[in-house]
């Protein structure tokens, strides 16, 4: 008893020792302010915000759930349920497909194992197969569902078959697992090319399948989600001939449109579950913009020498951190920054670590165990932390860097938290637009998501490759409905390529109307030339000649002479290379290992014409679009300061796409109230394009060579294009024709904001590359499009 | 979307030569064909016939080669013959429960890639009956819509066989096959039957006998005297099937089928051939490689007398060819046979418990002047142990051992040197104290490190 109550009074001052020493490093960070306070987008600290903590909402076990699951999860702590696990629970057993989005740690997991694992305890012969977007991720959630299944076959003696079927699966094993897997874990890639094809070995599975579980929706959309709905609507197609109907059960971080995008993903109804149950401890999210040095160019501190100093505070006070930094180069250095200030030397415990894909798995496992008891006190990590791994629950996030989506923003904080204690997430941006924009403008972040996962699975380019793929693996019917297009067109197209026949059934050959399929009729195997991370096929490989010559990359066509022109620096897990020669017809670039502190950005002239308008309310449209782009130079750029420090010409083949494409049109009225030159005039819309893409690319939730840009001068009323930067597009430009006032209002903002005097990467681009009145004129054009009378 | 436009984006976007052009689009297809004139024209052209079943109708040509009729160096008859009187014989190639009747197997199919997209066109079936005349049924899948009932067809010739014979049908045909009856849910009929796939024997006793691999074409020429005509390359036959499917015209499915019957009957020489070797014993072959594979065959089946026969046939066989005059390339098959013959008898002798025998053997392995290193360990190790243990003579032991770790540092291999040196060791200790016990007073160890004294002393 004595004991008893020592522990508990020492897990109260541990915790109150940890709430003090967090305030008094926010108290550093933030001097002299109160902890929660106005935005100041202007001072080091733009944000501060107190994010209250939250109590826990319970609910029983719904009471269809099998009492033997009930008993295993009593045995391993889980006596009740928070709501939003018995909601979805109650969603899944009723057969109503559904997905949840609440925050990291609020056991979404459980969400979906507990009504398969009810459905197998039911029925043995039951499957489900797990989808997560990478295999590490797999091999995590195996671990939990092995723990969860040992607990039920110590209470019921009925053992189930959990496994990971992958690219890291052995030979050897894989037709074991066909046989006694009741759970399947996988990603979309290995369904597409290894399960799919080969489905009527996989015919238990495919029978008996009851769930299908999508975990991290979000990391579904544009190229990569475009591929999966076709993905899923092959195992659909799959599903259809061995007579099973999955239910679908997705979970998702925090965006605008969960709901839709599973609908969209699986072509099905979704129940939206989004209120967590879960409790949380109070969190402070502070944002830190490195001061300016150069404002003349618009130069900041080094935004890892302010991470170091961040974490430093923190790890001083004896509180446990997470650092996230943006590529693997970073994490290194970061790993280096903090062991040189806290560790001992050599020999000494390692108490910081690196953490990033490329370690071996024993590795990572013994940091996460690290991490989980106190070992380890801070962790350098790159994305590979931010999805379900666990590792416990951590003080302190400090991000290197805007993650690049308000979601996976999110997700990395939530890695920091703990239910009892106060946490803190510090988000320390560099001086890329996008990170300027996001920390001068918190309630952007703060407020409601306004990031939309967009895909786009009827691209044409994509549509047809799923079509061959489908076809392989089960003929077409000649009445069969496939995607939004017509897809018997398709398959006239496929014959007339020898790929597909149209065949009747025999007894049907006479009739007026026969019905019929469309038999596979070529040697290929047709997924494994389809990648679910490219638009199209073609390709550039990359050849490194430093030594025996060896393949380390491809690219695909679209972006081949941009990234791999003539003297561009080509990065691979932090080594850097440089291209010598790129064969354009044999599609190889041949780099050779480099030494040096620049990377390269190409400058591509890109010319634009609409060919056919889908919806026009000017200034906005939205349409299809021919886009020829040059690569005619190229600039170098400093590592870490993002300095010009040199450039060089090209001349490189033409590239041709077609693609869907918004343009904002800006009427004569508004160009000949404008008070500039024709050259300023020209600056101003250059910077307007440039500033447009930023907040495009947060709008549209993408990267930005994912989006083009291009200005039209030549008309009397000059345009804007932001295009989908596929061919045959990817669902950017609909989406952003409807948020046009978004765009317009968000981009006003960010220029109108911005500290720089003349223009600077974080507005309207550096002062070098746009003339002295860009951004005054920039704001003009603004101001005038959303004067009503000019605009109309 | 309006289906004008779709197709004409549809060929802006992705027509522009993504895959090869097909060699008769389908718009080819004579429409016009009534279902009466495209039986017919199968049945004139192939020379085949609907057959009817639960399942559906399905086409299938049947063709009888007379016994009388030569093939190759033989006739059919005597294939036949050869099977019926040497068919006790069958279990020792292919198992137990590899009887008769057998019934020879082989697909053409649309492609090597396996999964669901590859299907067999034509599956092959082939037998004997009682007149000692070969029967193939070949079941043609007109288009895929009559897949289940061919399906259903084939599995009714199958139900005949004791046994399946195939030539690389465990890796390929079967599989292939297992994935069809899976894809229409029909229970396969290869499924629980006995089935010998050919290639696997025939490579331990005929590789190597012609230049070009161990292919049923190889093999069908030299063993058989077999030389095809005009014969369908294999790459061309799937092209040859779609340009059907697509074209309607059967007339490039001739040579497939013809191609594919003599595949069967091949297939059935070959078996025959093999059965009565193993049927007749060693004095039956004409190459020491046969007489080795012999051995194997008669020792996995427990047959050990024969085994041994058979292996020391193969021995003697090599060491006549020695001394004779033979090309390059037949010397070394030579003496690789020459080394596994002698290192099966040594292992069966030892596993026998003739200790003395395995020594012998291992000996004459040792003699050889082209032993491998790694062959030559394995022999010096094993003679370590008869010396240490059986024939305890220690000195010998201890230069075998000796010898045997010289080998192993040439092979660099680490850890079966480790087990050398304890033996060694043990040797030596065990020899000191031997040494103590006949004349406690010296400390004289014997010099082992002359060859001179070695293996001789004992044998």
């Amino acid at each position: 008893m004595a004991n008893l109550l020592s522990t508990f009074i020492g897990s109260l001052t541990t915790r109150s020792r940890r709430d003090g020493a967090l305030d008094a490093a926010l108290d550093r960070l933030a001097p002299g302010q109160g902890l929660d306070r106005a935005d100041t987008p202007d001072l080091h600290v733009t944000a501060v915000r107190r994010l209250p903590a939250v109590a826990a909402g319970y609910a029983p076990f719904p009471d269809a759930l099998d009492e033997r699951l009930r008993e295993a999860l009593t045995a391993r702590g889980v006596e009740q349920l928070y709501v939003h696990q018995a909601e979805a629970i109650a969603h899944a057993l009723a057969g109503r497909n559904a997905v949840v989005t609440t925050p990291t740690a609020s056991g979404k997991t459980l969400c979906y194992n507990a009504p398969i694992l009810h459905a197998i305890l039911q029925d043995p012969s039951s499957r489900a197969l797990y989808l997560f977007p990478t295999k590490a991720l797999a091999q995590d959630q195996l671990a939990e569902l092995q723990g969860l299944c040992e607990a039920i076959d110590r209470a019921t003696g009925q053992s189930i078959g959990a496994f990971t079927y992958d690219g890291d699966t052995p030979q050897d094993a894989r037709r074991s697992i066909r046989g006694r897997a009741q759970l399947v874990l996988s990603n979309p890639d290995m369904v597409h090319s290894g399960i799919l094809p080969h489905h009527p070995r996989w015919a238990k599975l495919f029978e008996n399948l009851r769930y299908v579980v999508i975990d991290e929706l979000h990391t579904y959309r544009g190229v990569f989600g475009s591929h999966l709905c076709n993905v899923l609507r092959r195992v659909r197609r799959i599903c259809r001939h061995y007579g099973s109907n999955p239910v679908f059960l997705c979970s998702s971080a925090t965006i605008a449109n969960p709901r839709e995008l599973a609908e969209r993903l699986t072509e099905q109804p979704f129940e939206l579950v989004e209120q967590s149950g879960a409790p949380r401890g109070e969190k402070y999210f502070v944002f830190v913009n490195p001061p300016v040095v150069n404002r003349q160019l618009g130069i900041r501190r080094s935004y890892l020498g302010e991470t170091r100093r961040v974490a430093a505070e923190f790890l001083k006070r004896q509180l446990q951190l997470i650092v996230f930094a943006q590529s693997r180069l970073a994490t290194e250095i970061l790993t280096t920054y903090l062991k040189d200030d806290f560790e001992d030397g050599a020999g000494a415990p390692e108490k910081i670590r690196g953490y990033r894909g490329g370690y071996l798995p024993q590795r990572r496992r013994e940091i996460e165990k690290g991490l989980r008891d106190g070992a380890v006190r801070a962790v350098v990590s790159t994305n590979a932390l931010e999805l379900g791994i666990d590792v416990g629950s951590l003080d302190v996030c400090v991000m290197a860097g805007y993650p690049g989506t308000i979601a996976s923003t999110w997700q990395r904080a939530g890695r920091a938290g703990r239910r009892a204690s106060r946490s803190a997430a510090v988000l320390v941006a560099s001086s890329a637009p996008l990170d300027q924009f996001i920390v001068r403008n918190p309630s952007f972040f703060f407020d409601a998501s306004p990031e939309r996962a967009l895909i786009d699975p009827d691209n044409l380019h994509i549509l047809v490759d799923h079509v061959k793929c489908a076809a392989f693996e089960l003929p077409f019917a000649t009445d069969e409905i496939y995607g939004r297009h017509d897809v018997q067109e398709v398959l006239s197209l496929l014959a007339e390529q020898g790929l597909v026949h149209r065949s009747v059934e025999s007894d049907d050959l006479d009739a007026p109307m026969p019905l019929g399929t469309w038999t596979w009729t070529s040697e290929s195997y047709p997924a494994s030339a389809v990648s679910l991370r490219s638009v199209s096929s073609d390709n550039f490989v990359v050849v490194d000649i430093t030594r025996e010559p060896r393949v380390i990359g491809e690219t695909d066509f679209g972006s081949g002479p941009s990234t791999l022109h003539p003297k561009a620096i080509y990065i691979v897990e932090g080594q850097l290379y440089q291209v010598e020669t790129l064969d354009f017809e044999a599609r190889k670039a041949f780099v050779r290992e480099v030494e040096c502190d620049y990377y390269t950005t190409a400058i591509t002239y890109s010319k634009v014409a609409a060919i056919d308008t889908f919806a026009d309310d000017s200034p906005r449209s939205h349409g299809e679009v021919h886009v020829v782009s040059r690569v005619v130079g190229f600039k170098k750029i400093k590592f870490y300061t993002n300095e010009n420090v040199g450039s060089g010409e090209l001349d490189l083949p033409e590239q041709q796409m077609h693609t869907t494409s918004y343009w904002l049109t800006i009427p004569a009225a508004v160009m000949t109230a404008l008070p500039y030159d024709a050259d300023d005039r020209r600056d101003g819309i250059a910077g307007l394009s440039f500033a447009m893409k930023q907040v495009a690319q947060l709008l549209l939730m993408c990267d930005g060579h994912d989006i083009g840009i291009s200005i039209d001068m030549e008309l009397e009323c000059p345009r804007i294009f932001v295009y989908d930067n596929y061919p045959g597009g990817i669902g950017f430009s609909e989406p952003l024709y409807r948020m046009h006032g978004e765009l317009l209002e968000s981009t006003r903002r960010l220029i109108a904001e911005c500290e720089c005097e003349h223009g600077c990467p974080g507005c309207v681009g550096p002062v070098g590359d746009t003339g002295a009145l860009a951004k005054t004129a920039a704001l003009r054009i603004l101001d005038l499009l959303c004067a009503p009378a000019l605009a109309a | 979307m309006n289906p004008v436009t779709l197709r004409e984006r549809l060929r802006r976007t992705v027509g522009g030569g993504t895959t090869h052009a097909a060699e008769a689009p389908a718009s080819a297809t004579p429409r016009a064909e009534t279902r009466g004139d495209r039986d017919r024209r199968l049945e004139e052209t192939l020379g085949g016939e609907w057959r009817d079943g639960e399942a559906g109708r399905s086409f299938v040509v049947t063709r009888r080669f007379a016994p009388e009729a030569p093939y190759g160096r033989s006739r059919v008859g005597a294939f036949s013959d050869t099977l019926t009187s040497a068919m006790p014989a069958m279990p020792l190639v292919g198992g137990p429960g590899a009887n008769g009747p057998l019934v020879f197997f082989d697909l053409e199919t649309s492609g090597l890639s396996g999964g669901a997209g590859t299907y067999a066109f034509i599956v092959g079936c082939g037998w004997f009956d009682e007149a000692g005349a070969f029967v193939t049924e070949q079941h043609l899948l007109v288009n895929g819509g009559h897949e289940r009932a061919m399906l259903t067809h084939v599995a009714r010739d199958l139900a005949r066989a004791g046994a399946l014979v195939t030539f690389n049908g465990k890796s390929f045909d079967a599989p292939v096959v297992e994935t069809r009856y899976l894809f229409h849910r029909m229970t396969s009929p290869c499924a629980g039957r006995p089935h010998v796939d050919l290639i696997h024997p025939s490579r331990r006793f005929w590789s190597g006998l012609s230049t070009d691999g161990c292919s049923l074409i190889a093999l069908e020429r030299e063993m058989l005297g077999v030389a095809r005509e005009g014969d369908v390359p294999g790459f061309e036959i799937p092209a040859r099937y779609f340009h059907y499917v697509h074209s309607g015209d059967p007339r490039p499915l001739t040579a497939v089928l013809e191609h594919n019957r003599l595949d069967l009957l091949s297939l059935a020489g070959l078996t025959a051939h093999l059965v009565s070797l193993v049927d007749a014993g060693p004095m039956a072959t004409r190459h020491p490689q046969e007489a080795l594979a012999l051995g194997g065959v008669y020792e996995r089946a427990g047959l050990l007398e024969r085994a041994e026969a058979s292996y020391e046939h193969a021995v003697s066989q090599c060491v006549a060819r020695e001394a004779g005059r033979i090309s390059r390339s037949g010397a070394d098959r030579v003496r690789a046979t020459h080394i596994e013959a002698l290192r099966a008898l040594a292992v069966s002798a030892r596993r026998e418990r003739r200790y003395d025998r395995a020594a012998s053997w291992w000996r004459q392995l040792l003699e050889l002047p082209y032993c491998p290193r790694s062959l030559a360990a394995e022999a010096t190790e094993a003679l370590a142990i008869h010396h240490e243990h059986r024939v305890r003579d220690l000195a010998a032991a201890r230069w075998f051992a000796l010898k045997t770790l010289e080998t192993l540092e040439h092979v660099a291999e680490v850890p079966r040197g480790d087990a050398v040196r304890h033996r060694l060791a043990r040797i030596e200790r065990k020899m000191v104290s031997e040494q103590r016990l006949r004349c406690p007073s010296s400390p004289w160890l014997p010099s082992f490190d002359s060859p001179t004294s070695g293996p001789r002393t004992s044998s």
